[in-house]
Order: structure tokens, then C-alpha cells, then sequence
């Protein structure tokens, strides 16, 4: 089952199944390689947004776009 | 096939080439190095025709042919969201560079090969320059760039581009791909697609030995706990620095032409024109025009730029926008706004340019009306001129205090009144570097030179025309119709209100302006500023100074950045705030 990646608590590596953002934010997240299939390592939760590592690469990234990121555990 | 001369993207300044060659690459992984490397120090900045955006442009020699080199903005996607990337990905699809050199982050290979697949995809001659093998080599990985080229089809080149190693190399082989002329056009499907490639060929091109390292800076920059005492700190530094060593410049630049330069200025002046207002006014422009330059303007905002350089290259500018984007949020910016809206306390005009890597139209506006409510170190100097000096430190801060409530408001309101909606937050940390002085020094005098060619003839012309209505005394004339707002709302007296007026053309001419205006009205007895203003009328008088419009040089920048609608209207934004605040300032019962 997935959930939004701002909800996700648990284990801290998480893969993303679906992404429910449209326009250009959608291919901000393409770019960045925030696709389905991406194994995603949740580093920090703070108010607002959280800090994930894909691969070698640390992202910030607001709460309002990890509601977009449907994940499920790794 | 022979070479392609002359491409029309190629500014004329750098003369005839022999084709152009673009460096493009995702953010933070050498490509100015490169680019630097390539082309020594002789860089220059134009606009791209048509658009805003400008490029860095240089000339390298190669077996025998001259080539421009374009730095083009970093990006991570053909698929831009901001203009500047934007711009990247038309010039790429568009033919007008002969080949590209796609610079691309050894330590970070498979979020890199996703541009580097969609622009060889292109068909465009490409080659790839492995950059920071020897970050990666440090932390244990190891690619094969053999291996890596054979995959990709094109040439890679292993560099370390902050020592200009591999520069000739991939030069030559850039310009050997570009004889061979364009690629198959190859269709790679979606982002899902490409990604998938990108990470199966890095599968396969790294080896990586033990386990990977991974850096605390990033918790530590990033948590409120540890990191706002750090940011403070920073930011503390900066002003310091910039305080200090800029004061130290400015007395060495402004006592070195006073003393050299000045006195044979003023003897052919008045050779040829005469100890006359056409004379007096030439020497308004040339003289005390470049000195008060040389004095406020280049000192504080070089310093200020090699300290932008440093924060930039150790990647803690990106750990700071994660910090800052829950506070930047309330007021409709995104966090990489707070990159421009730091650097804006040395100088607004670079920070307004700087606001391109914002998305929207909306965020742009309200960072522009920030930026230009930012004390730069001109504004910053006359608080201390004249609230520092007569009254102390305490009243000066307070001034600043009152000069953050401000922008935090005026962010607040414009969020809440302007249609739209406040950014998505998505940003990568870079991962924290030394920087190396050979970069921090490129840097700082690549913006240092653009600032000093756009900022010195608006200051000479501005000092020519202040000069021709002092000298001919038609300065006298406004000050009755300013008379209800500096006297009445204000309660300045007249000549405050003229040099208000005039310090539009340069604000650091605030306070000398006001004592030579002084003078002249009320004689020599006029020594110092106390001698003319009250406390109240001081702390006035220097808080109207920093919230009304910067200065020329930031209005041309708007109108340039935002069209001239938007430029006078957050002019006229700045200029009622400031009005407001002073009639504020000047009932408030400071002693004296």
C-alpha cells in the first residue's frame, strides 16, 4: 500500500510508486530523477519539509511536494 | 567536414571564432572551473538576444583556431522550468553551439547521466568531461570512462577542473567531435525511461570500494537547533567583513586618487574649460564622481563579492535556503530566494539579477521588492555615517531592526495580496567543498567587472547632472514644492529634503551631500551633522534614506528585470513606506 511520502514514518528508505504532481514541478522532479522506481532515504523530518538522499544526491523538499510522492517501503 | 565559422549566438566583441563551443551541466559540478580553465580569466558577460538572461562568453585557442566558449546556466533537464534553464536547453536544441561539452559530477554519476543522455539524444557533437574524479576517487569510487564513452557514444574526458586539469584534452576533443558534425537524433522515451538508463549505465561505470561516507555539515547547517546560530554567524561575518575590510579599501582607493590622480584631473580641467560652472561641473562627474566610487561603491561591493564567491563554492548557500524556506514560505518565496536576498546587503543590482533562478513572475516581484528594501552597504554606510557616528551603535542596529520588520511585512502583505500561489520547495544540497581561491578569485572579478562597467558611467552621468544643478544653483528651486512632505510629514529641513532627492543618483552621497548643501545655505559653521539636524531629525533623515528607492543603478536593474511598470511600482512602494516611517520617526520622543 502507499502512502504520501510527508506521511511515510517508519523506516527511513522508501520507493516511489506514483507521483500525483502536475506542470512544471513535474519536471522539476523528473529532472531530479524523482520518478516511480526511485528508492528515496528519508535523512530528516522537520516543520515543513524534509530532507531525502537519492543516491549520492540530498534534496530538500517542501511538505506540499512530498504530498505528491506516493511511496511504498523499500 | 570543414569548421563552422562565425555562429550568430557569439557576441562580436570577442571577434572572429571559429565555432562555438557550449559547457553544459547540472549546478554545482565544476563547469565554471572549466569554463575558467578553458579560457583563462578573460570572460565576459552578454544577453542572450531577446532575453534577459546572460551568458558567460570566453575565447580558447586550439590547434590553431579561436573558439567561443559559452558557460551556459546549469540545469538538470532539456524540460526547464526557470528561464535561465530554459534558455540552456533552447540554445542546446537549437544548433547554435558547434558542439557541447557536457561537464558532469564523477561522485554523483547516475543523477548526472540523465541530462547527459537527453542532450547526446539531440544529436548535438558532444563530449563529456568526467569532472571531480578526484572527489570521487577520495571517496572510494572509481568509473570507467571507457566504459562509460563506449555507452554513451561520445568522447569522455576525465578532468578536475578546479586545478585545470584535462582542460586541453577535452578542447581538443570537442573540437575533433565538432569536425565530425552532428548525431543521429536518437528517442529515448520518458523521464521514467531515462532515469532507468542513466542508473544502470552508472551501475555499470562505477565501482565503488568500502563503504560510501557521508558528511554531518548538511544536519548541522540545516537544523534550527545548530544551524540559525550558524546562519547568524554568517551572516554576522559578512557584515563584519564587509564592514572592515571594505572600509580599509575604501580609505586606501579614495586616499590614492585624492592624492595622485585628483590634483592633475583638476588642473586640466580647468585648463581647458576654466574655473567655470561648465569646468566645475565636468569635475563633479569625472572627479568626485569616480572618488565617491572608488570610496562607497567598488570597496564594499568587492569584498562583498569574494565572501558571495566562498559561501557559494563550500555549497552552504543551498544549506541556508533549506533553513530559511519555512520563514521565506510566509512571505511567497521560495528558499533559494534567500541566496539574492543575502547578497542584496552588499549591493541590490546583482542581487535583483540574481532572482532569475526563481520561477515565477509572482516570486520574482515580491524578491525584487525585498531586495530593493535591503540595506546594501551603501544605505548600511550612511546609517553608520550618521546614526552610528553621532548617536551609537544601538540607534544604528534599531534603524536595521526597523529595516527587517519592514521587508518582513511588506513579504507578508504582497504574499497575501498578489494572485497566485507561493512556490513548491524542492532544492538540492550541495554537497559542502573547500573552495579554491583560484575559483572564489574568477568569480568575484567576472561579477566585479560586470558591476563596475554597468554601475560607473550611471554614477558619472548621475554626478554630471547633480553637478550642473548645484553649480548653476537650480538645486534651490525644488525645495518648496518637497516642502510639505520633508518639512511638514518629515520635519527635515530643506536641504535634507533636496539631498534625498539626489541621493537617488548615489546613496552613499547622503550625508556628504547633505553637509555641502549645508554649507552653502547656512555657511561653514555647518562642521558636522549635528550642527544641522537633531537626534530625532537624524534617525529620520537615515531611515528614510534606507527604505526609499535604492538608487538609480537598482531601478534601472528592475525596469530591466521586471518591465518599468513593475520597476516604478515597487519604487513607488519603497518611497511611501519610507515616507510613512519618517513621519513615524519624527514624533518619537528621542532626546536632544
Amino acid at each position: 500500500m502507499s502512502v504520501p511520502l510527508d506521511e511515510a514514518t517508519g523506516p527511513s528508505t522508501w520507493v516511489i510508486e506514483r507521483v500525483r504532481v502536475r506542470g512544471p514541478l513535474r519536471w522539476e522532479l523528473d529532472a531530479l530523477g524523482l520518478v516511480p522506481g526511485t528508492a528515496v532515504r528519508v535523512l530528516r523530518r522537520a516543520r515543513g519539509h524534509l530532507v531525502i538522499a537519492v543516491a549520492e544526491a540530498r534534496y530538500g523538499l517542501g511538505d506540499e511536494v512530498a504530498r505528491g510522492l506516493l511511496v511504498r517501503r523499500g | 567536414m570543414s569548421m563552422p565559422h562565425c555562429h550568430g549566438a557569439a557576441p562580436a566583441s570577442l571577434g572572429r571564432t571559429d565555432g562555438v563551443i557550449a559547457l553544459a551541466g547540472n549546478p554545482n559540478v565544476g563547469k565554471s572551473s572549466l569554463f575558467n580553465a578553458l579560457t583563462g580569466s578573460a570572460a565576459e558577460v552578454a544577453n542572450y538576444p531577446g532575453k534577459t538572461v546572460e551568458l558567460g562568453w570566453g575565447v580558447a585557442e586550439c590547434g590553431g583556431r579561436r573558439l567561443a566558449i559559452v558557460d551556459l546556466p546549469g540545469g538538470y533537464s532539456l524540460d526547464a522550468a526557470t528561464e535561465d534553464q530554459r534558455l540552456a536547453a533552447m540554445f542546446l536544441r537549437g544548433g547554435e553551439a558547434g558542439a557541447v561539452i557536457l561537464v558532469v559530477d564523477a561522485t554523483n554519476l547516475a543523477r548526472n547521466l540523465f541530462l547527459a543522455l537527453q542532450v547526446v539524444a539531440t544529436g548535438i557533437p558532444a563530449v563529456v568531461a568526467l569532472n571531480l574524479v578526484d572527489e570521487a576517487e577520495a571517496a572510494g569510487k572509481t568509473v570507467d570512462a571507457d566504459l562509460l564513452s563506449r555507452e554513451l557514444g561520445v568522447p569522455v574526458v576525465r578532468t578536475v577542473a578546479s586545478r585545470g586539469e584535462g582542460g586541453p584534452e577535452v578542447l581538443r576533443a570537442s573540437v575533433a567531435t565538432m569536425e565530425k558534425g552532428p548525431r543521429p537524433v536518437v528517442a529515448l522515451g520518458d523521464a521514467e525511461a531515462i532515469h532507468g538508463k542513466a542508473r544502470a549505465l552508472a551501475g555499470r561505470a562505477v565501482r565503488q570500494d568500502g563503504a560510501t561516507r557521508d558528511s554531518r555539515l548538511w544536519r548541522w547547517t540545516t537544523t534550527p537547533a545548530t544551524g540559525l546560530p550558524l546562519l547568524t554567524a554568517v551572516l554576522l561575518g559578512i557584515f563584519s567583513f564587509v564592514y572592515y575590510v571594505g572600509g580599509f579599501l575604501s580609505a586606501a582607493f579614495s586616499g590614492a586618487w585624492t592624492a595622485f590622480v585628483s590634483p592633475p584631473l583638476r588642473a586640466g580641467t580647468f585648463a581647458v574649460l576654466g574655473d567655470t560652472v561648465a569646468g566645475r561641473t565636468a569635475l563633479w562627474g569625472v572627479d568626485s564622481g569616480i572618488n565617491a566610487t572608488l570610496a562607497v561603491g567598488i570597496p564594499y561591493v568587492l569584498t562583498f563579492y569574494a565572501l558571495l564567491a566562498v559561501l557559494e563554492d563550500s555549497g552552504y548557500l543551498t544549506a541556508a535556503a533549506v533553513l530559511t524556506h519555512r520563514s521565506l514560505a510566509r512571505l511567497g518565496l521560495h528558499g533559494r530566494a534567500a541566496i539574492p536576498l543575502i547578497s542584496g546587503a552588499g549591493c541590490n543590482v546583482p542581487a535583483i539579477l540574481g532572482t532569475r533562478v526563481l520561477g515565477s513572475r509572482r516570486e520574482r516581484f515580491i524578491a525584487c521588492t525585498l531586495i530593493s528594501l535591503v540595506p546594501c552597504s551603501a544605505r548600511t554606510a550612511v546609517v553608520f555615517g550618521a546614526v552610528g557616528l553621532y548617536l551609537g551603535p544601538i540607534p544604528a542596529l534599531a534603524i536595521f531592526a526597523v529595516a527587517l520588520l519592514v521587508i518582513l511585512l511588506t513579504g507578508l502583505a504582497l504574499n497575501r495580496l498578489l494572485p497566485g500561489k507561493p512556490p513548491a520547495f524542492l532544492l538540492e544540497l550541495f554537497p559542502f567543498r573547500r573552495p579554491t581561491a583560484r575559483s572564489v578569485a574568477f568569480k568575484t572579478w567576472h561579477r566585479f567587472k560586470h558591476f563596475t562597467v554597468a554601475a560607473v558611467p550611471v554614477v558619472i552621468l548621475g554626478s554630471l547632472i547633480l553637478g550642473a544643478l548645484y553649480e548653476t544653483g537650480l538645486v534651490w528651486s525644488l525645495a518648496g514644492p518637497m516642502e510639505p512632505v520633508v518639512g511638514g510629514l518629515l520635519g527635515l529641513p530643506a536641504v535634507a529634503g533636496l539631498a534625498l532627492v539626489f541621493a537617488f543618483l548615489r546613496k552613499e552621497l547622503a550625508l556628504q551631500l547633505l553637509l555641502a548643501l549645508a554649507m552653502i545655505q547656512y555657511g561653514n559653521g555647518m562642521a558636522s551633522l549635528t550642527d544641522l539636524l537633531t537626534p530625532v531629525q537624524l534617525v529620520t533623515y537615515a531611515l528614510v534614506t534606507v527604505v526609499y528607492v535604492p538608487c538609480v543603478a537598482t531601478v534601472a536593474a528592475l525596469g530591466r528585470e521586471l518591465g518599468w511598470r513593475r520597476a516604478l511600482l515597487i519604487s513607488g512602494i519603497t518611497i511611501a513606506l519610507a515616507v510613512a516611517l519618517g513621519a513615524v520617526a519624527a514624533r518619537l520622543p528621542i532626546g536632544g
